[in-house]
């Protein structure tokens, strides 16, 4: 793409760090020596004198165009305008109890990749999990059921987690199964498409997860330092409601406007909720609890779905199209707000998105609330 | 150097020869912190505890010369040796001792550095004995430098006060021929404090001061190291003093006027021996001041000269503008060069010193010669820690700085460190510094500061700091660079090596027990260990209040002495140019062990330099460098 | 012993580590011994950390002379790297000067990293060539690594010296010389000083 001419390290820096669009996915930390990751935090710690970079070209915040990217991971033009291209839509959810009980909305993403180790799809899997030490977020590189399932649970504060690809542990593995945020999600897409990196050709599946929107570690200081919550063992957000702190001996509530308070700046203009990009993607479904919404993608997702159906893995029910029209119109709202660069409170950046003016004036007549 | 073998010339370095004269004067106690140009001193006579003599490292210069003042009120013969900037740090005791004077002589050896070669700065410390009252001899060569040392202990117990003397780079480090004297026989005096014995500094004393300091000058109109070459009632001569003595004879017979022209090369330099300069200068009309740093002789003589000489005399020197040291007038050392400049400007005859014609040089060259910059050796974990800094500073993202200390991580000011310093001064002046900008944020101030301190720094000057620290509550984070060892001036030990000067064994200071006696926070980490590194200087940054964080290394000279081992690039893993790695290794991490071959376009590692740290192979981002079986190696090492 | 130049002015220099002040130590004791008067001017300290350093050797029947060479005096240079070869040259050489040294070059930090180009060896000879009388030239480096290590190249270096008859007195002072300096050092490194003043040097 002539976009990422002559694009490197210092426009990264300028155009995204600096200018406070960086969602922490990880896809540039890590990526080489100059780029170091802590936390949530990415910095081009030293200039490397390229004049054009890998880490321009699969950061999710520079020119994406999500059309282009669909028709490269599916052999078909149908594109939904709102939900990206799939092939189908379940009510899904683990049969495994061990699986369902530690997964949050059903365990399917953890009976997913379980099985795919299993089965010897992949060697290796890539996931979010909390620290023992101090239950913050940190990447996992999990070879076996007992480490995917301490990987298991939803994340609301962000990790760099795609940084785990470039560590040493990974170099001898060759074929690994990442779960990931949808800008996550987007990056590996640019790094498969847009570079030769070798980390992208190893990337065998990609499980997409819901996302509207992520937190700042800086909440976990408020937790600390302000309300002298120690010792967090859980965080939970469910729908409607502020976030479930849960330590050891006590339980705390935090309001859903003080959580809102921390959400990261760059997920304002998140323009993909349901990871267009991946394989299959999952999320929580608003009315129930113990089932998720799989959306199977791509010729892999699809078999991969499949295969978990037939091994017992996992079960599926339709989808009611009640849920559907919701669904649809929570990810439409969400991108009509980035388009109309509408927000309350903070600026959204829409100059990333390289979308044609027809899918933006459809998009634009949804309600935008 | 410790032969009794009279009459046998042997070489030394100027050190040597000042430890040498030392003994030959019976000395037994021996107090020092090590300090460049004069830090050999010291060693030798701490290393010669079986020849009767007691040396320790002290762990500041103000303790050292307060050590050796005990000695000498016992009745011993002591000396105290430390750099041009020590003497400053032990100036509070220098000018309260001057006035209880000592008995036994005491001997205070300052090294000074004109052109700064191992400093920060370039200090006269002349002006110290004039300050304080006291005899200062000045030895022009490596021999007199024996000489002086050995008659200044029986000078300092004439006039019953300290005496110092005064050297420089260019005689501390030069060797010259010494004439062995005798080795006396080990004194069996025990030392003792009479009952009677009171040493105070007291007001009243400041009359003794003066008293002594008069006895001294009556002693110097007859001093032997006071020496006069040259005609007869001559009509110019050059003053001068130390090496620049040596450079203005050489000088003089280069422009063909040795036998016109006297020099008066003065030993005893404070007091004046006013009547002895008026012997020499008193019916001269030019006078011609050559000497290094400041214009001391300069100032003291012309003033003798202008109250008690009876005529108009022509001064040429640093007031006149006519003597420069190698970087302005009153700035640099002096060498040969600089007095040939001097006195052909002042005689008027032309400069026979040519330099050769390099404007081949320039044609071919394009670039000029390419300059060698100082940074840290090959191994040193002083870059990795800089890195791991620079790395937590900038994802901080608050524009939080680095102060800096005196050490061999005072190169982090340069290339090698990433230009992370953004201020040095004396012992202890980061934590110090810090003090003060830990206070700040009452005003607004919200930038991460860390100071920076080595671990013989440490326990010289910070420990004050931290104290303070903590009382105040300042916010800021000492990062203790800690490799083991007393490493700029030649791996001497400290408090925290556990073994004291003569080698024996001393249960070490431990740092992190000290800082967290004083309730600061402190954490211990591996600087080659960078994510762990980064992450805990991260976390600190944040922290309110003093916190410590030791970045613990053995340096990589001592290491690669017990064991050595060795890397290697591996070329067909070696990306090189390409994004994910842009020459990262010899590039910017700058190890000079490490060599970028621009024609195959992949890293090489000098086998000869390597330590075999490992830090390269450990941020390499191919996995491209390996450790090399150094039995196999062709290498050997001897 | 030959009619001396009063001063005779010998340059060591090379770069921090290369073993400069043990050489010019050897120069020393082996003009000592011969009865003359030596002064040796250094620098180091933080030379030791990759920059240029230099031994101002003075050698007189007559009189100490200071431990800095003047401008355009250099009489001998021994150079153990070809860079500052040409450094000191361009200060202290002369039509005069007569110089011995090492090919083999050791990269500045500007050079490591990519920002200067360190010169053509053989360009730096002949520029050289230009300057002064005589340009005696081996790879020291590599006669060392012979000798076992190639860190004693400054033995190499010395033995050059000793045979090259520009001294003023015989080679087999250093021999003595050595002998005294080898004192105290452990067998392994004794044994291969001595094989490195025993590489045959035969360039003049």
């Amino acid at each position: 793409m002539d976009e990422f001419a002559r694009k490197g390290s210092v426009n990264l820096k300028q155009e995204v760090i600096q200018a406070g669009w960086c969602v922490s996915c990880g896809l540039c930390a890590d990526m080489c020596p100059y780029i170091k990751t802590v936390e949530d935090r990415i910095a081009i710690v030293h200039e490397c004198n390229a004049d054009e970079g890998n880490c321009y070209k699969v950061c999710p915040r520079t020119a994406t165009d999500y059309s282009f990217l669909h028709r490269q991971i599916r052999d078909s033009d149908d594109y939904d305008y709102i939900l990206g291209g799939y092939r189908k839509i379940y009510m899904a959810r683990a049969i495994n109890n061990s699986h369902h009980e530690s997964g949050q909305y059903g365990g399917v993403v953890t009976a997913l990749t379980a099985m795919s180790l299993r089965e010897g799809l992949v060697d290796s899997s890539l996931l979010t999990a909390n620290s023992v030490e101090d239950s913050r977020p940190e990447y996992v590189i999990a070879m076996d059921e007992e480490n995917v399932i301490r990987a298991a649970g939803s994340k609301y504060v962000v990790y760099p987690t795609v940084r785990g690809l470039y560590q040493r542990e990974m170099s001898q593995k060759d074929k690994t199964l990442v779960v990931g945020r949808p800008c996550q999600v987007t990056g590996l897409r640019k790094m498969q498409h847009y570079t030769s990196v070798a980390q992208g050709k190893k990337v065998e599946f990609i499980i997409g997860l819901f996302c509207f929107w992520g937190l700042e570690y800086a909440f976990y200081n408020y937790l600390e330092d302000e309300l002298g919550i120690h010792s967090i063992t859980s965080i939970d957000i469910p729908k409607n409601r502020g976030a479930i702190i849960k330590t050891s001996s006590e339980v705390h509530e935090v309001p859903l406007e003080k959580v809102r308070t921390f959400i990261r700046r760059g997920c304002h203009s998140c323009f993909d909720p349901t990871s267009e990009l991946a394989d299959v993607s999952v999320g929580s479904t608003e009315s129930e609890t113990s089932w998720c919404t799989l959306i199977s993608r791509t010729e892999k997702g699809n078999e991969l779905v499949n295969k978990a159906i037939s091994l017992g893995v996992i079960e599926v029910r339709s989808y009611s199209s009640e849920l559907e029209e919701q669904l649809r119109e929570a990810v439409r709202n969400k991108k009509a707000r980035v388009l109309l660069e509408k927000h309350e409170t903070v600026s959204v950046n829409r100059s990333y998105l390289r979308i044609n003016d027809s899918l933006q004036e459809k998009l634009k007549g949804g309600s935008v609330s | 150097m410790i032969r009794n073998e009279p009459g046998t010339t042997v070489i030394l370095t100027g050190n040597e020869a000042m430890a040498r004269g030392a003994m030959e004067a019976g000395v037994q106690f021996c107090a020092s912190y090590p300090g460049s140009p004069c830090v050999e001193v010291a060693d030798v006579l701490i290393r010669c505890h079986d020849r009767g003599i007691y040396g320790e490292w002290s762990t500041n210069e103000i303790i050292a010369l307060e050590a050796a003042a005990a000695a000498s009120f016992s009745g011993m013969r002591s000396i105290c040796v430390m750099k041009q900037n020590g003497l400053a740090v032990a100036a509070d005791f220098l000018l309260s001792l001057n006035h209880s004077g000592v008995r036994g002589g005491l001997v205070l050896v300052v090294g000074d550095d004109p052109s700064a070669h191992s400093s920060i700065n370039e200090v006269d410390s002349r002006h110290f004995a004039r300050f304080a009252e006291i005899p200062l001899l000045e030895p022009s060569t490596v021999q007199e430098a024996c000489d002086m040392t050995r008659w200044a202990f029986e000078l300092s117990e004439k006039v019953q006060t300290l005496v110092i003397i005064r050297v420089v780079t260019r005689i501390c480090h030069a060797r010259g021929n010494v004439v062995l004297g005798e080795l006396p026989l080990v004194s069996e005096k025990i030392p003792r404090i009479e009952p009677w014995d009171r040493f105070f500094c007291v007001s009243l004393a400041h009359l003794a001061v003066h008293v002594r300091q008069e006895q001294a000058r009556e002693v110097f109109e007859e001093c032997a190291f006071n020496q006069y070459e040259g005609p007869e009632d001559p009509v110019s001569v050059v003053v001068t003093s130390g090496p620049s003595s040596l450079y203005a004879r050489e000088a003089l017979s280069l422009l063909g006027i040795r036998e016109k022209v006297g020099i008066l090369k003065m030993g005893a330099t404070w007091p004046v021996p006013r009547n002895y300069i008026l012997n020499h200068l008193g019916k001269s009309e030019n006078i011609i001041f050559f000497e290094e740093t400041d214009a001391f002789l300069e100032q003291n003589i012309t003033s003798v000269m202008a109250q008690f000489g009876d005529r108009k005399y022509h001064f040429f020197g640093q007031a006149s503008g006519h003597v420069e040291g190698e970087r302005g007038v009153g700035v640099g050392e002096m060498s040969t060069n600089q007095a040939v400049k001097a006195l052909s400007k002042i005689f008027n005859i032309d400069n026979p010193l040519v330099r050769p014609n390099t404007s081949d040089i320039k044609e071919i060259l394009r670039g000029g010669l390419p300059e060698r910059e100082l940074t840290m050796c090959p191994g040193c974990p002083h870059r990795s820690s800089f890195w791991a800094i620079k790395t937590a500073l900038e994802l901080d993202g608050r524009e939080g700085f680095t102060l800096g200390d005196i050490g061999c991580y005072t190169l982090g000011a340069l290339r090698g460190g990433f230009y992370l310093l953004r201020s040095v001064f004396c012992m202890g002046s980061g934590a110090g510094l810090a003090n003060g900008f830990g206070q700040l944020h009452r005003f607004g101030f919200n930038q991460p500061v860390i100071a920076l301190a080595g671990d013989s720094t440490f326990f010289h000057a910070c420990i004050p700091a931290l104290v303070s620290a903590q009382y105040n509550n300042a916010n800021f984070t000492l990062v203790i660079l800690d490799n083991g060892t007393t490493a700029m001036t030649g791996f001497q030990p400290h408090a925290g090596t556990g073994l004291t000067g003569q080698g024996t064994s001393t249960g070490p200071l431990i740092i992190e027990n000290i800082t967290r006696g004083l309730g600061i926070k402190t954490e211990i980490a591996d600087p080659h260990q960078l994510k762990k590194t980064v992450e805990l200087l991260y976390r600190m940054l944040k922290k309110q209040g003093p916190k410590v964080v030791i970045l613990r290394k053995p340096c990589s000279l001592e290491a690669s002495r017990i064991k050595r081992r060795l890397y290697q690039v591996n070329p067909v893993e070696c990306i090189g140019d390409s994004c994910g790695c842009s020459r990262f290794c010899s590039r910017v991490f700058g190890c000079p062990a490490i060599f970028f071959d621009n024609e195959k376009g992949k890293a090489y590692i000098n086998d000869l330099l390597c330590t075999g740290c490992g830090a390269c192979s450990d941020l390499c981002p191919r996995e491209a460098i390996y450790e090399v079986d150094t039995n196999q190696a062709e290498v050997k090492m001897a | 012993m030959k009619g001396l130049k009063e001063p005779l002015n010998i340059i060591l220099t090379g770069v921090g580590g290369q073993g400069n002040i043990i050489a010019s130590g050897l120069v020393g004791i082996a003009a000592t011994m011969a009865g003359l008067k030596v002064t040796i001017g250094e620098t180091y300290g933080a030379s030791q950390r990759g920059g240029t350093v230099m031994s101002n050797i003075r050698i007189s029947l007559r009189e100490d002379f200071g431990p800095l060479i003047p401008t355009g005096c250099g009489d001998i240079i021994v150079a153990f790297e070809p860079l500052e070869a040409l450094r000191i040259v361009s200060e202290y050489g002369n039509s005069e000067t007569k110089i011995i040294v090492n090919n083999e070059p050791i990269y500045p930090l500007a050079v490591l990293m990519g920002e200067s180009d360190y010169p053509a060896v053989n360009d730096i000879l002949a520029l050289l060539e230009k300057i002064v009388g005589d340009v005696i030239t081996f790879n020291a480096t590599a006669l060392a690594r012979e000798a076992g290590d190639p860190r004693v190249l400054n033995m190499v270096m010395i033995k050059a010296l000793a045979v090259s008859g520009y001294l003023p007195f015989p080679a087999s002072y250093f021999d003595e010389a050595l002998e005294t300096f080898l004192q105290g050092l452990p067998s392994e490194k004794r044994e291969v000083n001595r094989r490195a003043m025993g590489v045959k040097v035969e360039l003049f």
